[in-house]
Order: C-alpha cells, then sequence, then structure tokens
C-alpha cells in the first residue's frame, strides 16, 4: 500500500507544528517592561497593585534563611497590609539563574540583592533596574549613614538604583594553638604595621608547616585566592581605576602591571614553590568535608572574609584570633577586597509601594540589627559600628578589642569587589580570567607567561561586552 | 490494513462502518495524543524555537534581537568552542571504544553457565543505577591525588599517581576511566545479543574443529555486530552529551581541560545567559552527532552482518 501523505494532510500537519512553533516562541517572550528603553526614569511611582504581595529572592545555603525569616516577620508585624513572598535560591550562580528567569517569566522580584557573581549593575545597564531616587525623596529619607564606600556602588548613571546592605572585609584568621606551640608571637592586629608584610609572612608559613614521609601534613598557609582577587595582594590591579565609577570594565592593564603579575606568581608559588599552601587537590584532601579549611586545624594562616566568623565560633579544637593582612612588598597601599551587597529593585513589579516600604525596611537599624549583623557581615549602617561589635564580642568572647576594631577597620584597606560592582567583569572573569589563574596555580608555567598569554583573549571579551 | 489507513479513503464505506471507523479514528488520536503532544511541545517546538533563536541576541531578560548568522561566525572564531570540541572528542576516542570492549568482555562473562551468574549480572549492572551526582561526589574521593583509592593503590606497588582531576593532562583519562562506570546498560544489550546466538552455529564450528578462539572471532563477533553497532553509535552520541560529570566535578577545569561541549552549552545558556549563542552551538552539536552517526553507519557497513537481509 501507498504511504504517501496528501497535500491537505501536510498543510493540516504543518499548521499544527507552525502553531507549536509558536506558542513555544510566545514563552519565550520577556515581560513587557523589560524592552523598557535603559536610562528611562519612571515617573511618580503609581500606587498600583497595592495589597500584591510582595516577591523578595533571597539567599539560602549559608544558613541565612533564618535570619531572613526573622527580619520578614518583624516587617510583616509592622505592615499586616504587605505581605511578603518569601523566595529563597542558592548563592553564586544559581541565585542568579533564578533571578534572570523570574525576570524573563514577567514576575520578577519586588527586591534582591546580587549575593553573587553579578551585581544590580548588569540589570541597570539593560534599563530593568527601578530608579529610587524618587522614592528617596519623596521620604526625605537620610542616606547619610551608609558606609560611603557602600554609596558609592549605588549609582549607576547618575541615578540611585540600590542601597547597600553589609560589608564583609577580609582579614587573616590564624590558629593561636599552633603559633604557642611553634614559639610563634600573635600576629599584629595593626593595619598600618610596616614590619607585617609579605615576606614576613611567609616566613611565618614555613615556620608554621610541616611533613611527613613525604606528604604535608600541616600548612603554614591558605593564603591564597583560588581566584582572580590574587592579582591584588602586591596592590596591583587588573584594570585601570575608573573601571570602579563607570561599573564598566572597558580596558584590560593587568599583564602590564607588575605588580599584579608578582601578586599572582607569589600566591603560585607558596603552593608550588614554598609549598607552605596546599593545592586544590590538597585542600581538598585536608578540609575533608568541614565548612572551612580552616577548621580542619590543618592550616596556620587563612585569609578569609568576615562572614567566617559565625562558623569559627564554633570551633572548639584549638584557639584562633584575627590579624590584619600583611602588606605588599616595597611599601605599596595594600589592595585586597571587601564585598558589598546591595538591595536593588526590578522594574515592573506589582506592588511598587509596598516593595519600596520593604526595601528601605531592609537597610533601616532595625532589620540590620539582625541580618547582616547577627549572621556576620558588617552593617552597612556607619551608626551600627558598635552594635556589630557587641554582638560579636558576645558572640566570641575569645576575641580581643584590638582584634575586632582590625575587623571593622578591614574595609578602610580594601579595593571593592569587582563582580557585583561592575556590569561585564563577570563574563571576562569565567571566559578568561579563572582558566588563567588555574593555570598560574598549576604551576607550569610563570604568571607573566599566562597572564601575557590571556590578554588578547581578556580584550576581545571586553570589547564584545563594554557597549551596554 | 490498520483501521487508520482504511480511514483515508472512506468513500464507499457503508454508513454503519464509516460512523465505527470515525470512533476508532477519535480513539486512536486521543489515546496517541499524549505522546504526540508531548512532542509538539516538548520536542518539536523547542526545536524550532531554538534553530529561531540561535539567529538572535537573546540574554532572555529583554526581547531576542534578530542577528542573522552572527552566532554562527562568532562560534567559528571563539576559542573556547574549539576547545570544548577537542575535550568532547579526546574523552569520545578513550571512552566509546574501551567502554565497548568492557561492555562486551563482561557480558562474555555474564553469558557463561556458571553458578550464580544471575547474582553477577546484578552487581555488574548495578553502577548503571546509580548515575550523575553521587557517582560524580564518589569519583572526585576515589580520584583524590592525595589520599584517593587510585592513587593510594598506585603507592603500593611504588608508582606516584598524577593528580587526575587536578592536572590538565590527566583530567580527561580520569573522565575516561570513570566512564566505565556506565557499562552497565550496554553489558545488558550485549548479554541479550550473545543469548540470541543460535548454538547450532556454534554446534557447526565445533565439528569443524574450531578453536575458542575461532568461534568467538568467526560465529560470536559477526552475529554480534548489530549489537556492537547500535552500542556503538549510542556511545558517540551519549559521550558528545557528557555534561553531569564535569559540571559537578571539575566545572570545566583545570584550565578549561575539562570543559565538555555540553558544559560550555550549559554555561552560555545558564551561567551566562546567551541563550542565542546557545542556541547555535545546539545546533552545531546536533550536526555533529548527525554526522558522527551517518559516518560510524557508512563505515560499519561493511562490517555489521544482518542475518535475516538479502545480501547483494
Amino acid at each position: 500500500m501507498s504511504n504517501k501523505i496528501s497535500r491537505r494532510t501536510f498543510l493540516k500537519m504543518a499548521n499544527v507544528v507552525a502553531g507549536a512553533g509558536a506558542l513555544v516562541l510566545a514563552g519565550c517572550k520577556p515581560p513587557s517592561q523589560a524592552t523598557t528603553a535603559p536610562g528611562v526614569t519612571p515617573t511618580t511611582p503609581p500606587a498600583q497593585g497595592a495589597g500584591a504581595p510582595v516577591p523578595a529572592l533571597l539567599r539560602s545555603g549559608s544558613g541565612e534563611e533564618d535570619y531572613f525569616n526573622k527580619t520578614i516577620d518583624l516587617f510583616e508585624k509592622e505592615n499586616p497590609d504587605i505581605k511578603i513572598s518569601r523566595i529563597f535560591a542558592p548563592g553564586g550562580d544559581d541565585y542568579i539563574t533564578k533571578l534572570d528567569l523570574m525576570i524573563a517569566s514577567g514576575d520578577p522580584p519586588a527586591i534582591y540583592a546580587p549575593f553573587s557573581t553579578r551585581g544590580y549593575r548588569y540589570y541597570a545597564a539593560k534599563g530593568l533596574s527601578q530608579e529610587l531616587d524618587s522614592f528617596v525623596a519623596a521620604d526625605k529619607m537620610d542616606l547619610s549613614d551608609f558606609h560611603p564606600d557602600g554609596m558609592k556602588g549605588c549609582h549607576w548613571q547618575g541615578k540611585l538604583m540600590a542601597l547597600p546592605l553589609d560589608l564583609w572585609p577580609h582579614v587573616i584568621f590564624y590558629n593561636k594553638s599552633m603559633f604557642k606551640a611553634a614559639g610563634l608571637p600573635d600576629l599584629t592586629t595593626d593595619w598600618n604595621d610596616a614590619n607585617w608584610n609579605t615576606d614576613a609572612y611567609l616566613e611565618i608559613a614555613q615556620k608554621l608547616t610541616k611533613t611527613e614521609n613525604g606528604q604535608t601534613t600541616v600548612f603554614g598557609s591558605n593564603y591564597y585566592f583560588n581566584y582572580w582577587a590574587a592579582g591584588w595582594t602586591f596592590g596591583g590591579d587588573w584594570f585601570p581605576m575608573d573601571t570602579y565609577e563607570t561599573g564598566i570594565v572597558a580596558e584590560f592593564t593587568g599583564d602590564k602591571d607588575e605588580k599584579t603579575i608578582n601578586a599572582v606568581q607569589w600566591d603560585a608559588d607558596l603552593m608550588n614553590k614554598y609549598k607552605v599552601a596546599p593545592t586544590p587537590a590538597q585542600a581538598q584532601s585536608v578540609q575533608a568535608g568541614l565548612p572551612q579549611l580552616f577548621m580542619s586545624n590543618k592550616v596556620g594562616m587563612h585569609m578569609g572574609n568576615i562572614g567566617e566568623l559565625s562558623t569559627y565560633a564554633k570551633i572548639t579544637d584549638f584557639e584562633w584570633g584575627v590579624a590584619a593582612a600583611p602588606n605588599p612588598p616595597g611599601g605599596v597601599k595594600r589592595h585586597l577586597h571587601v564585598w558589598i551587597d546591595f538591595w536593588s529593585m526590578i522594574k515592573g513589579v506589582k506592588n511598587l509601594d509596598g516593595s519600596w516600604k520593604f526595601m528601605k525596611f531592609m537597610v533601616s537599624p532595625e532589620a540590620q540589627k539582625i541580618y547582616p549583623i547577627e549572621f556576620g557581615p558588617q552593617s552597612s549602617l556607619l551608626s551600627l559600628g558598635q552594635y556589630w561589635l557587641d554582638i560579636q564580642k558576645k558572640l566570641m568572647p575569645n576575641l580581643t578589642d584590638a582584634e575586632l576594631k582590625t575587623l571593622t577597620e578591614g574595609p578602610k584597606y580594601e579595593q571593592i569587589d569587582l563582580e557585583n560592582w561592575t556590569v561585564n567583569f563577570s563574563q571576562i572573569n569565567a571566559q578568561a580570567l579563572q582558566p588563567a589563574m588555574d593555570e598560574c596555580w598549576l604551576g607550569e608555567k610563570p604568571a607573566k607567561d599566562i597572564i601575557n598569554g590571556v590578554a588578547p583573549k581578556i580584550r576581545d571579551l571586553i570589547n564584545q561586552t563594554k557597549n551596554v | 490494513m490498520t483501521a487508520v489507513q482504511n480511514l483515508a479513503k472512506p468513500k464507499g464505506i457503508p454508513r454503519r462502518r464509516g460512523k465505527l471507523l470515525i470512533r476508532e479514528y477519535i480513539a486512536f488520536y486521543l489515546f496517541a495524543s499524549p505522546w504526540l503532544l508531548g512532542l509538539l511541545f516538548f520536542v518539536l517546538g523547542p526545536t524550532i524555537a531554538s534553530l529561531v533563536l540561535s539567529m538572535t541576541d537573546y540574554p532572555v531578560i529583554v526581547a531576542p534581537k534578530w542577528i542573522g548568522l552572527s552566532n554562527f561566525v562568532a562560534m567559528s572564531h571563539d576559542d573556547l568552542v574549539w576547545q570544548s570540541l577537542k575535550v568532547t572528542s579526546l574523552y569520545s576516542l578513550g571512552a566509546v571504544p574501551l567502554g565497548l570492549i568492557f561492555a562486551f568482555l563482561v557480558a562474555l562473562l555474564m553469558n557463561q553457565g556458571v553458578r550464580g551468574v544471575r547474582v553477577y549480572r546484578t552487581i555488574y549492572y548495578l553502577p548503571a543505577v546509580i548515575t550523575g551526582v553521587p557517582v560524580a561526589l564518589v569519583w572526585m574521593w576515589v580520584l583524590n591525588p592525595d589520599f584517593g583509592l587510585v592513587n593510594n593503590a598506585l603507592r603500593l606497588i611504588g608508582i606516584v599517581g598524577p593528580k587526575w582531576l587536578f592536572s590538565r593532562v590527566w583530567v580527561i583519562p580520569a573522565f575516561i576511566v570513570m566512564s566505565l562506570w556506565n557499562i552497565g546498560a550496554p553489558m545488558v544489550i550485549f548479554l541479550a545479543g550473545l543469548q540470541g546466538i543460535p548454538v547450532h552455529l556454534y554446534e557447526a564450528a565445533e565439528i569443524d574443529g574450531a578453536t575458542a578462539w575461532v568461534k568467538f572471532w568467526n560465529v560470536t563477533v559477526p552475529m554480534m555486530s548489530p549489537v556492537i553497532l547500535f552500542n556503538l553509535v549510542m556511545g558517540v552520541i551519549g559521550s558528545f552529551q557528557t555534561f553531569t560529570p564535569a559540571f559537578i566535578m571539575t566545572n570545566g577545569g583545570p584550565a578549561n581541560g575539562s570543559l565538555f561541549y555540553g558544559l560550555f552549552l550549559y554555561d552560555n545558556a545558564f551561567r551566562w545567559f546567551k541563550m542565542g549563542y546557545a542556541s547555535a552551538l545546539a545546533w552545531l552539536m546536533f550536526l555533529i552527532i548527525l554526522v558522527m552517526t551517518l559516518l560510524v553507519f557508512r563505515l560499519t557497513n561493511r562490517w555489521v552482518y544482518y542475518g535475516g537481509s538479502i545480501q547483494e
């Protein structure tokens, strides 16, 4: 028998297929507000969607859920007419994926904090961020209490698009018990101590490192960022300083900056030449399922951010302390990094007034006393500095006043993280810089050759992404 | 002739019978509709959509912009596309033949009439049941250079093992070794094929004085050739789609040493949200797999024996 399909049957089938395709394409259509031209200032916020739930995209997985829930409970108690939809997503890329998909689905979160590898400026550059100037003006909100570094990053093309949430400076955590056993004095808490430099750091790390049967059992240091920030250790930078003002990576200078190259080489040498820091493979062995490598009692000094404090507060096996990060060689200005989170709002939320009220509450002293302070990071409000200290002292009575001061002074000596500060660094890092850093840690070639080798690729990516 | 085919020519059919056929026609489409709708909405629709999207710049959060063939042109200049193709091809070249050989050998063993063979079959198939993330996590520990099982075993015989997942040179061999974990599924297919070989062929060979090797080479292999072809094609397709172990264990590192094509595609689609570019990558992957499959069929024409086919 014949298996021929008649013309009519064929047309019927084609219609069905085309219809299905059209439906799928329609499903892919982004929300109407997403097409708004960048830079368009919204008019006076309409009181539309009053009573609609306010969706908040929050981070889970790091033990922060309880603190967010506590804060939101408080808000809902004070504002019974506003209901917050609590949407939790893991941090990092998963958070970004969730955020992008919520925007694409036409139901964006009222507020979100890009706790992750991509800052709010990425969305602002695409015309998706809700401008906040009109709300701040209408409420006569005083912004002077916010940390100046935090506020610097809240503007995009002159407009307020975010409010700072917290600060995560980096310090040295060190194993005091190990120092005592090795007959070494405590580390300095003075950020301006010129004797505390990378040479001194290496010397101590070598004294602390122990080897048995050819295997390193104790590492003096974990002093390496297994990522791009290693380039900052000696006070250099991958990009020109105006990058931090514009929020757009437009030029790469890392291959011409000796400080950056030397810093990466030094970090690699700690692992491969001096063997005082674990390689990524050794770190996996030492950490062995612990939440942090430092908790293994097999690392003398560890560079980490203050968000790790609440984890270390649970250490009972050994004494630990906090110290300033060492100075770069040659008396150069220190240039480590501090992470700052922001709350931001996506355009097109249903309950705009309720969303603003909630955002304003989340940066208020009342809310910040719970999150971020109870969780660990510093508050973005200068007036809560002492309160943060009091809480940390209560949680960690082992820390001296000098050590606590080191924690609060950290941000003064550090550079702001590029990942949530710029529009395009995240992609440049993922596609070019991070693989090059991996090569450095493998120790197969000098850092200079690797950085020079990746420079054209980085410049190419910059050219692809800088025009926003 | 089926009822549905009859319906194509309804002329001259008695009225009552026609009604019955229409009811059957409706019933057929009603029962087939879950599959048909699934095909339309979850296979055909997204396939067409991805073809359209491959010609757009689509960062998901804003509307797609038509850019013609620019994504395909950009792909040809993208070092990472070539790197991911290199990584995937190397893996495929190692994992597919090795997997076939091991699965075939194990199937031969499992086809022996020894006591407790069913238990052995279950044991060999078990790893195929546990797939994905847990397996990847277990292998991360097994392959750890310092205290992993593999390097500890090598140390016992005086060999300093490689860094496996932490070395650009050894990361793909590590994934190839790991791929042997999944030989359970092809093994079962081989086993079914082996059990389908008529015993009289072996008896005839034995009468002619054939040795075990001659029987294997001249009876088993030819009779198994269609099954080998099937497993080969499935292996090639599967190897080009490798994603989970690289995503969990190395995330493409170190230094892009394990940047599988599937992982690179995922990164573009769901990490950097370059959905247009990712769609173009997906179409390239489809074309590569299609060409590879056709190539395998073309090359295997000479050695695959189909007992039921008419030989020219």
